[in-house]
């Protein structure tokens, strides 16, 4: 199977065994293109078997044996598409469009619930732009769709809209990592989905008083890469200041680790450098500590360029070699002074997570009132 | 003409973001990012080129009354500014 994809200005052509491809294609189904004979697509293609590998653009990452081969896809697809998405800035967001026709973003480090509160938001009558990758064009402050499907966990104990659990449950409907794929626009009606570009206007910034300031404390983060990188990797680790290895686990190809981060220590930039440097495949966010959903949720409003350093963290497209970050010659400083200046007409607010519904109801009051 | 009848204007060529409550300076040579907090942004936007750094001072003063030494700061914050860069003589 092949199939051509436009994300953005990234054009990228996936191709493998059905099987193994169509999850991925079902996923990233609006964003199919025809092949164009003028322009030249960045391949990703897996090829399985004993000595399976995937090849990626320049990269050849071998199979990890036991490893669901689709997951391993799914990985180099996303890495390649992020690496050529040079004209939006791309966070770690959902992205929602208000009653006015105004963007917002709704940001937060797994498991606080921002992909429950989005879905419930989307069911109170809100379209959806993303529920996890927010593309703003930085030069504009101009928040643009990514409309993948919404990976849903049937029978996971988020809270989610009825009407999404139950398509969930649905056992023709596509899976990607036992998440049901689900297209808000097939579900509920096209007019849900965004297809437009919006003016970004409210940034709304989950936290939770268990997990932390996530401007302080701690972040844990998972890192894999190719075995064969993984003792320069581990002794560039040691290096850092304010990175602890809480964990390293071995594969025949692979190398995990789990991270402790400690911000007051500043080591974001030596971290990202050493793991874009050595060239990590992947790394995530994960928390070690669930937030407080029993309470009573709350707001603070906060700066603009507060919000800006948070959202730079959960930036995806910045890693070396990366188109967005070819036109930021600055670096990540530079990034983060534009993406700050992205949000000059917005109101940000940080939201700690609580009782579920009273928590979305807090967002609504945000959005009723004036950014 | 004596430096204190010289007016303190913005530098050209300087990429600056105005976030509202703060003003953001990206240094390009240094890579740095300079901030300007509420006050110090507002003595920034009163040196425009058409006041000296003695009327600056004076307008922040009458504008902050009450605030115990609002003249010294701006002066400071001028002088602050000249030798970062960010602002000129003119």
């Amino acid at each position: 199977m092949e199939r051509h994809f436009r994300v953005l200005d990234a054009r990228v052509c996936l191709a493998g065994p059905e099987p193994v491809v169509s999850p991925i294609v079902t996923a990233y189904r609006r964003f199919l293109a025809p092949e164009d004979p003028a322009e030249t697509p960045v391949r990703v293609r897996i090829h399985d078997g004993d000595d399976g590998k995937i090849e990626a653009d320049t990269r050849v990452v071998p199979l990890e044996p036991g490893w669901d081969p689709t997951f391993q896809l799914y990985q180099q697809f996303l890495t390649t598409v992020l690496e050529n998405i040079g004209s939006c800035a791309v966070l770690h967001a959902a992205a929602l469009v208000d009653r006015s026709g105004e963007g917002f973003l709704i940001a937060a480090p797994a498991g606080h619930g921002k992909s429950s509160l989005t879905l419930e938001l989307v069911s109170r009558g809100y379209a959806l732009l993303s529920d996890d990758y927010a593309p703003v064009d930085l030069a504009t402050g101009t928040l643009h769709p990514y409309p993948r499907a919404v990976a849903v966990l049937a029978d996971g104990d988020a809270p989610i809209p009825e009407v999404f659990r139950s398509a969930a449950r649905d056992p023709s409907v596509a899976r990607l990592f036992s998440k049901s794929l689900l297209d808000v626009g097939d579900l509920l009606g096209e007019e849900r989905l965004a297809s437009n570009p919006v003016p970004l206007r409210r940034v709304i910034l989950l936290g939770s008083p268990t997990t932390g300031d996530p401007a302080e404390g701690f972040t844990w983060l998972q890192v894999g890469a190719l075995r064969e990188r993984a003792d320069a990797i581990e002794a560039g680790l040691s290096g850092i200041d304010g990175v602890e290895v809480l964990e390293r686990v071995d594969g025949t190809h692979l190398c995990f680790w789990k991270l402790r981060i400690r911000h007051d220590r500043s080591p974001t930039a030596a971290l990202t450098r050493l793991v874009d440097g050595e060239g990590a495949l992947f790394y995530e966010k994960c928390w070690a500590t669930r937030p407080d959903f029993t309470g009573a949720p709350s707001r603070r409003r906060a700066g603009r360029r507060e919000a800006a350093l948070l959202l730079g963290r959960e930036l995806m497209n910045r890693g070396v070699g990366s188109r967005f970050l070819a036109r930021h010659p600055g670096g990540t400083t530079e990034i983060l002074f534009d993406l700050a200046g992205a949000l000059r007409e917005t109101g940000c607010w940080r939201v700690s997570v609580g009782r579920f519904e009273e928590t979305a109801d807090l967002i609504e009051t945000i959005l009723r009132e004036p950014a | 003409m004596t430096a204190n009848a010289r007016c303190p204007r913005p530098v050209d060529n300087v990429k600056y973001r105005d976030l509202g409550d703060e003003f953001l300076f990206y240094d390009e040579s240094g890579d740095r990012l300079h901030v300007l907090n509420g006050s110090a942004r507002t003595i920034y936007l009163f040196c425009d080129g058409t006041r000296t750094e003695e009327q600056v001072a004076d307008d922040f003063a009458m504008q902050n009354e009450g605030a115990a030494d609002a003249r010294g700061d701006a002066q400071k914050v001028i002088a602050e500014l000249l030798e970062l860069g960010l602002l000129s003589l003119s």
